[in-house]
């Protein structure tokens, strides 16, 4: 589902990952565990091919991500950023990307999401008056709108309380039952398969 | 079909965002007010009031570069988009109709003020090569927004891109040779188009 074949990124001449392999062929829960700065993010961003590495191949479902852009309709994304529109309810907010993966209502596991995180007496609140955790809360529901098979999401804890913490926890242990679910995290979690990821070399 | 279905999300989704920050439309209606006023009231004869209008469409082309790529990259919806199934180039087409729209009600609005405010009905004749220089200028407007989002001086690039882009266009906008600012907006078109998504790929 997931391969990484020798990859390299870099930023102004710094190499941020370093010949990292992965494979992932299976559901599951995996998770990339690594120290503030230690590339999660670039890792994440490359996967679901809003970076391009500098080296190597990245292939998703077996395409190569520089080459087909089809896989993006079957994988769903956190990032740490808001990428909802700030005048647009969340509401709006989710059936304008349900539109762009040609869906008419967003999938059942988003609206079950939805309910669970309580965004509902959210649904008609502007994105721009929401506070970060709740942003927070709706991107990871955006995240979920076309039923993806693998989730990919980044730090997903981080600025949550612990109730939308526990929330989550249950949300992406049901997901990985039956999707591929990659997630980073800054501490080694209780569950799931790990791979440590420091000087830019990714552990198993 | 469903790249037109698309295409007109993001433009319906790019209007209401413009809509729902009042400020902007009343800032963009106070321009196009205040310059037809000015143009007006400096008693300029028909031969120098279009070549005037002009001026104001390109300002209102360096006003839409801010509504258009660099909004987004700004509040990193620019993600979201590129996360999508959807092509670069179809969010940059996206980019140049939304563009086009704003150009083209801003400058109506505008040649309606100053034909209120000068009563020369000449400027109604110019309306068809209004509407495919307001074309070009969408495209480069999209691209410019597009190529400098990136960029820390963006303020000042803009207008020197937009202009050094619609220079030349001036001679053929300015004698009104329809046919030749078809050919040069097709061209620009083909152009940007086929390198619009390297432009846009972070």
């Amino acid at each position: 589902m997931i391969e990484l074949i020798d990859v390299w990124k870099s930023f102004n001449n710094e190499w941020v990952l370093r010949g990292v392999n992965l494979e992932i062929t299976n559901s599951g829960l995996f998770v990339i565990v690594g120290d503030n700065g230690s590339g999660k993010t670039t890792l994440i961003k490359l996967i679901c091919g809003l970076l391009k590495p500098s080296k190597g191949v990245i292939k998703v479902f077996g395409v190569d991500t520089k080459k087909n852009l089809s896989y993006k309709s079957r994988i769903g994304v956190l990032l740490h950023e808001n990428i909802l529109y700030d005048e647009l309810t969340v509401w709006e907010n989710l059936e304008f990307y349900a539109k762009l993966y040609n869906r008419k209502d967003i999938s059942d596991i988003a609206v079950e999401a939805f309910e669970s995180l309580g965004l509902k007496r959210f649904k008609d609140i502007k994105v721009g008056e929401l506070s970060y955790g709740w942003k927070k809360r709706a991107n990871i529901v955006r995240a979920l709108i076309n039923d993806p098979e693998i989730v990919l999401f980044d730090e997903p804890f981080s600025g949550l309380d612990s109730n939308a913490r526990a929330v989550i926890d249950d949300l992406l242990y049901k997901l990985s039952k039956s999707k591929t679910v990659l997630i980073t995290s800054p501490v080694t979690p209780e569950i799931g398969v790990v791979y440590k990821l420091y000087d830019g070399v990714l552990h198993t | 079909m469903t790249e037109f279905y698309i295409l007109k999300e993001l433009i319906l989704k790019d209007l209401k965002l413009s809509i729902r920050r009042g400020f902007e439309v009343l800032a963009s209606l106070s321009f196009v007010l205040i310059s037809a006023l000015l143009i007006s009231q400096a008693n300029l004869y028909a031969e120098v009031l279009v070549p005037a209008l002009w001026i104001v469409v390109v300002f209102i082309a360096v006003f839409t570069t801010t509504t258009s790529f660099i909004r987004e990259f700004d509040s990193k919806t620019l993600q979201g988009l590129l996360l999508s199934p959807i092509s670069p180039q179809i969010v940059f087409f996206s980019k140049v109709l939304f563009s086009y729209i704003l150009i083209v009600l801003l400058g109506l609005i505008e040649i309606l003020f100053l034909y209120i405010f000068s009563g020369c009905d000449h400027v109604f004749e110019v309306i068809p090569i209004f509407l495919i220089f307001s074309f070009y200028i969408s495209i480069v407007s999209a691209f410019s927004s597009a190529l400098v989002m990136y960029s820390e001086g963006r303020g000042f690039l803009i207008p020197v891109i937009v202009f050094v882009f619609t220079i030349p266009v001036i001679p053929t906008v300015f004698e009104q040779r329809i046919f030749f600012l078809l050919i040069e907006t097709a061209a620009i078109a083909l152009a940007i188009f086929s390198i619009s998504s390297y432009v846009i790929e972070i």
